[in-house]
Order: structure tokens, then sequence, then C-alpha cells
């Protein structure tokens, strides 16, 4: 054993467990269940006409409106009138009209007027992607004309819904 | 007598080999390193989000998620990230929508947070020989920016990416 001992150390330093590894995936997942949201910022209308709005220019000012919208997508506003009920002869969405005259963030008002007919006759505006404001703000004020009307039955009353509809425009 | 001493000290040095040289021992020491770096991502669970309207009105980018690695060294190094994402409901998804930050590094090796930022790939933090701790521990927050995207009329409309955490080498 003189002049020839040897001893061999290896030391072998050995992975620490069968998932070392220098890289490593984590997985992401994103669900967008709605990407339009619109909700009315003002509250009902409700007018009672009086002989100055009988006798003065037709259609008058009967009250506002105002939405708030948030978008993930570009996007139309449409607004529409449905009636729920009415005793006046002639009275229907076709006597109000609309205007749109205040947007924001992205938003664009049209200068279409109509309640009662399709778009892009009852477009109120257009806009696009939001995140990150305070949502696209559409005002405007609403109008009717009682030129037509034929009222029979006192009281006379008229009832209806106007529908804000956003609608997805991704070609 | 003293002579005689004498005589035994030189044959026992005889015996023991200590003369001229002529014998030796020796000791080899060999050490294989393998692998010098081990990432464990393990704690960085998937992500799973819905977008809620909140968010879209809030402040981007917001929050998704968050992120946490644990690398083991010897030798200095660069924890790392990149991320690939797609999408068949959304135009405009892409990895620069997501972002990281790093917020803590503790543990071994003097580790230090980087810069993190919009994907990729981007250094989430830096650290030297781990040797002797449970390692450097890295955490953040991942976040999302959905400001440029356009989500088509097909819902719930969907995204899914992979984030690739990955540590190299900085040695110079």
């Amino acid at each position: 054993m003189k002049g020839c001992a040897a001893i061999v150390l290896i030391v072998a330093l050995l992975a620490w467990g069968g998932s070392a590894q220098t890289s490593q995936n984590v997985r992401v997942t994103l669900v967008i269940p709605q990407p339009l949201f619109i909700a009315a910022v003002i509250p009902s209308i409700t007018v009672e006409i009086t002989p100055v709005e009988i006798e003065g220019p037709q259609p008058f000012k009967i009250g506002d409106w105002h939405v708030n919208i948030d978008a993930l997508t570009p996007y139309r506003l449409n607004s529409t009138l449905v009636t729920i009920d009415t005793n006046i002869f002639d009275a229907g969405p076709e006597d109000f009209l609309t205007d749109c005259d205040f947007s924001d963030d992205f938003g664009v008002c049209t200068d279409k007027t109509s309640l009662s007919e399709p778009d892009p006759q009852n477009r109120r505006g257009f806009g696009e992607n939001t995140a990150g404001l305070d949502g696209a703000d559409f005002m405007g004020e609403i109008f009717l004309d009682i030129s037509s009307w034929d009222v029979s039955t006192l009281p006379g009353f008229y009832i209806g819904v106007i529908l804000f509809t956003t609608t997805d425009t991704t070609p | 007598m003293r002579h005689i001493k004498s005589i035994a000290v030189v044959l026992l040095a005889l015996s023991l080999g200590w003369f001229g040289g002529l014998s030796q021992t020796s000791q080899t020491v060999t050490i294989n390193v393998n692998q010098s770096l081990y990432l464990d991502c393990s704690a960085s669970l998937p992500i799973n989000h819905t977008v809620l309207q909140s968010e879209i009105e809030g402040p981007q980018p917001f929050n998704i998620g968050t992120w946490s690695c644990n690398v083991d060294s010897l030798t200095a190094f660069e924890l790392s990230a990149d991320m690939t994402v797609s999408s068949t409901t959304i135009l405009n998804v892409s990895k620069d929508d997501f972002s990281e930050t790093c917020t803590l590094a503790s543990g071994g090796g003097t580790p230090s947070c980087g810069a993190g930022g919009t994907f990729g790939p981007i250094t989430l933090g830096t650290g030297g020989n781990t040797a002797g701790s449970l390692g450097a521990d890295f955490s953040g927050d991942v976040a999302l920016n959905v400001s440029d995207w356009d989500v088509t009329a097909t819902l719930p409309a969907s995204a899914s990416g992979t984030i690739t955490y990955s540590v190299s080498d900085s040695t110079p």
C-alpha cells in the first residue's frame, strides 16, 4: 500500500428532487363574460301638458337623457321608445324625438333624432374601449310633438319606456 | 545504548517511507456540480380571472394574481419571465397587455428585486450563491391592461396564456 495508496473521494451534488429545473410555466386564463355595460343616469320623466306647450313650437322639450357605457369593444348606442299604455288616439313613439349633445371618453354623438325607427335612424352615438376611464357618458334631450294627437278621454295619458341599447360593432 | 537507539529510529523511518520522496500518498477529490441553479415556482398558482366592470372602469393595469418563486443557486443569477398569450374571441390581445412587479426579495444570496414591467422578457430579480439557506424567495403581482382590447360578439370571451419563469447564470 505504501507509495501507491490513493483515496478517491467523489462528491456528487445530485439534483434535489425530480422537479428541479431552471424554467417553469404558470397558466393564465382570463374570462370576459360581458364586454359592454350600460347604465341610465337620469330618473324617469313625468310631464303634464300645459296650454303654453300646446301653443308653443312643436316639438318641445320634456326632459333629458344620460347614459354611461363601459366597453371593451367598439360599440354603437341606440335608443327606442316603446309604448306601454295610452288612451290618446294617434299617440305613439313617432311623436317623440331626441338628440345627443354631449359625449366623452371616446364617445361620439350622431345627429339622428328618431326614437321609433331602426338603426341607424335611432343611433345616438358610438364609441370604443373605455378601460381605465369612468365610462363614456352620452347626454341629450327628449322632445315631444303633440300636433297629431287626438285626446278624447280625460285625463289623457301616455306611458312609454325608452330602451337604450349598446351593440358590439367589431367587424 | 545511545547508538542502538539511533539505529532503531532509522529503521522505523524506513518502514514508514519517510525517506527521499520515494513514497507518497495522495487523496483525490472530485466534485461534480450537475446543476448550479434550481427554480421552484410551484407557489405561483394558475391564474383564473374574470374581468369585472369595476376593473374596466378602474386604473389600468389592475392585478389579476400573484407570483412566487424560490431559487437555489451556486452562482450569481438572474430571474426572468416571459409570456405567451392567445385568444380567438378578443382582438388585440398580446403579451404586452400583461405585466409583473417584484415586491419582495428575501432569503439567501442577497437577493434583490428587478424592475419587472410589461412582458417580455422581463427581469424579476437577481441574487447570488444561496448555499446554506433555503434559497432566495421572490414574489410579486401579475397585472393586466385591457385598454386596447376589442372583445368580439362571441361571449363569454376568453384569453389564455402561459408565463414562463426562468433563472439563468449572470456571471460575467
